[in-house]
């Protein structure tokens, strides 16, 4: 209550300076929510595709699997068994896809409904169906988070092949332990070594292996940006006349010719995949997205920088020289017993008031602006969070460094002030 | 009530521009006391006062308020003193010129978290006692340089403190309102209230039991 009374003896009579000050940091804030729009629309649609990866219900989800070398491996007849060929020939596969860095084969046991299904009737429902490896690199498994816990060790000990499961097995093989991964026959056991546990959160573009053969057969992925309630389905290789169901829920039919390029395929669909959500698109929105504010977009370089300059000169010179012309205010405070430290911590309160309510004007006043600039119509104009975390935390940093600094000063000459000070 | 003992003050120590404003200077203030410090411009009179004020330190010596060391005192117990037991008024008044009589005479109690109506009302009647009874509600800068020091003296009778220090009271009144201000303060010594007048003017300093003379930093009773 006090500390309200005593803000009457800052602002009383200075109304206007202080509508200024509103004014110019509700602008502030329009300006950087347009500066940072790009990177914020990049934002919320990767997190709008992280949450539907999130969400997605693996009894129904098909994943891609870019590793058709170990698909080659099998149906060329090259024996399966040699964990080190496999390796090998996955290396192969990454290197032909351009990924670079250490492989790591991931083990997810996914089954569909629509069809037949991937998983056999021999199956027992409490064993994971073990079906797909799934290659990354070193770089996306990082740049996913797809880990749920410590760091995995390093790959290929005891010659084995790396693999990351998902997490409805970890308790059956834990992190660390050695594990036969069966392929489609039943018979050919590959050696592996369970190298770390996919997150549930994990965003994870995959392939499943479908049917009792081994070819590429339906592929999914789940995404937001459909207005289909379940899982989008891209299929292949199958009559919709034999299989209506598979008609009835697919998004995408890619009927499959006979010897069919494996390869080529993937490569088409991994593109059809990756345009409705993946991961690689959400990479590629990121690049974009930067680019287009700090390395393509010389206008969004040069408002980015008026920000700063606004915040730093206009802002801070805004504060130091009100420091300044409340010294008198200030002098009379500390004569009558307020500590310099109570000042500082008064105004520094009171500055950031000042900046909620400007913030408030500016988020509900943006869509608005947005119309009233013909950038947009005001349904679609979203405010992001980065253009206000990276003002907001600007005008802070600014306001605590100019009150530091103008209270540093008042410091040395208050007592001078107070000598020669007057009305 | 106050002794200073063995006060020094350097401006600038060990530098081309070193001053030394205070010498040695010993002092004591009893209760009830009515004390002048004379002495010429740069002579250290406010210096000294911002001693005694807390608002500057000795660079040597011992400051004594009621028994306790005010040189080793925190930022915070010196603001403390200020606000409970210390009042002072400037030549320069120090109010705030934007608000009202009123408002200026209850901030230190808004400072020192003691407002209340109580407070209010006394203010009021304190200000009627100083003789601005009708100026309660105007501007600290629609008011002439008279009323203003009385706005001040009203600030610290309110305040309850226990002493009174003034730093050129009457330097920026004409002589009428010189010894107004002047009788007002002795009459609230008479009162009890402790009062320490730094001036050059001797015709305040006559009308003062004690006096002391400072120069050249160097203190020493005149009377």
């Amino acid at each position: 209550m006090n500390a309200i009374r005593l803000a009457r003896y800052f602002y009383s009579r200075r109304y206007i300076q202080e509508a200024v000050l509103i004014v110019q940091l509700v602008l502030m804030f329009v300006l950087s929510m347009v500066v940072f729009r790009p990177v914020d629309a990049f934002l919320q649609f990767a997190q709008e595709i992280k949450g539907a990866y999130a969400a997605v219900d693996d009894s129904r989800t098909l994943f891609f699997n870019p590793n058709e070398a170990v698909y080659n491996a099998y149906t060329n007849e090259i024996d399966p068994e040699s964990a080190a060929f496999v390796d090998a020939a996955a290396k192969d596969a990454l290197a032909s896809a351009g990924i670079d860095g250490p492989m790591r084969m991931a083990l997810y046991p996914a089954y569909i409904d629509a069809g037949t299904g991937n998983k056999s009737e021999e199956d027992s429902p409490d064993q994971p169906a073990v079906r797909n490896l799934l290659v990354y690199s070193e770089e996306m498994i990082e740049a996913t988070g797809l880990f749920s816990g410590e760091s995995a060790p390093s790959p290929g000990q005891s010659g084995a092949v790396p693999i990351l499961i998902s997490p409805s097995i970890a308790d059956l093989v834990p992190l660390g332990s050695e594990t036969t991964v069966t392929l489609q026959d039943g018979d050919t056991g590959i050696p592996c070594v369970v190298a770390g546990v996919l997150s549930d959160e994990a965003v994870l573009p995959a392939c499943h292996g479908f049917g009792s053969f081994p070819s590429l057969s339906c592929f999914g992925t789940k995404t937001k940006l459909s207005d289909y309630p379940g899982t989008d389905f891209i299929v292949m290789g199958y009559d919709p006349a034999y299989f209506p169901e598979i008609q009835w829920e697919s998004s995408f039919l890619v009927p499959l010719e006979e010897n069919a390029d494996v390869t080529a395929t993937i490569q088409a669909l991994n593109a059809k995949v990756g345009a409705w959500g993946s991961f690689a698109t959400m990479r590629e929105l990121e690049k974009v997205a930067f680019s287009r504010v700090f390395v393509n977009n010389s206008m969004a370089i040069l408002e980015f920088l008026l920000l700063s300059l606004l915040a730093f000169f206009g802002y801070g010179g805004y504060l130091f020289l009100m420091t300044f012309q409340r010294q008198q205010e200030f002098s009379v405070f500390f004569l009558l017993g307020m500590t310099r430290r109570k000042m500082l911590v008064l105004n520094c309160v009171f500055g950031c008031v000042n900046l909620l309510i400007a913030l408030l004007i500016a988020y509900v006043s943006y869509p608005w602006f947005r119309q009233l600039l013909g950038s947009g119509s005001s349904a679609t104009a979203t405010v992001g969070v980065v253009g206000l975390s990276y003002c907001f935390g600007l005008l802070l940093l600014v306001l605590i460094f100019s009150f530091l600094s103008a209270f540093h000063r008042f410091r040395n000459v208050s007592t001078i002030f107070l000598l020669q000070g007057g009305d | 009530m106050i002794q200073l003992s063995g006060i020094e003050k350097v401006y600038n120590p060990r530098k081309p521009t070193e001053v030394y404003a205070l010498r040695d200077v010993n002092l004591e203030i009893n209760p009830g006391d009515f004390v002048a410090i004379t002495g010429p411009s740069g002579s250290g009179k406010s210096t000294l006062l911002h001693i005694l004020a807390g608002l500057d330190t000795a660079t040597s010596g011992k400051y004594f308020f009621r028994g306790q060391d005010v040189s080793a005192m925190s930022d915070r117990e010196k603001c403390q003193m200020r606000n409970k037991k210390i009042a002072i008024i400037l030549q320069s008044f120090g109010l705030i010129g934007t608000e009202s009589a009123l408002n200026n005479v209850v901030l230190p109690h808004i400072i020192g978290g003691t407002y209340n109506r109580k407070i209010d009302q006394k203010a009021r009647r304190v200000l009627a006692q100083v003789g601005l009874g009708n100026a309660i509600k105007k501007p600290v800068n629609q008011l002439s340089g008279g009323q203003r020091q009385r706005v001040a003296i009203a600030r610290a009778l309110t305040m309850n403190v226990e002493v009174l220090l003034a730093d050129e009271p009457t330097g920026a009144l004409d002589q009428q309102n010189a010894e107004s201000l002047v009788q007002l303060l002795t009459e609230l010594n008479q009162n009890g209230l402790t009062v320490v007048i730094v001036t050059h003017n001797m015709a305040v300093a006559e009308k003062c039991p004690i006096a002391y003379a400072l120069n050249d930093g160097r203190l020493s009773r005149a009377r």
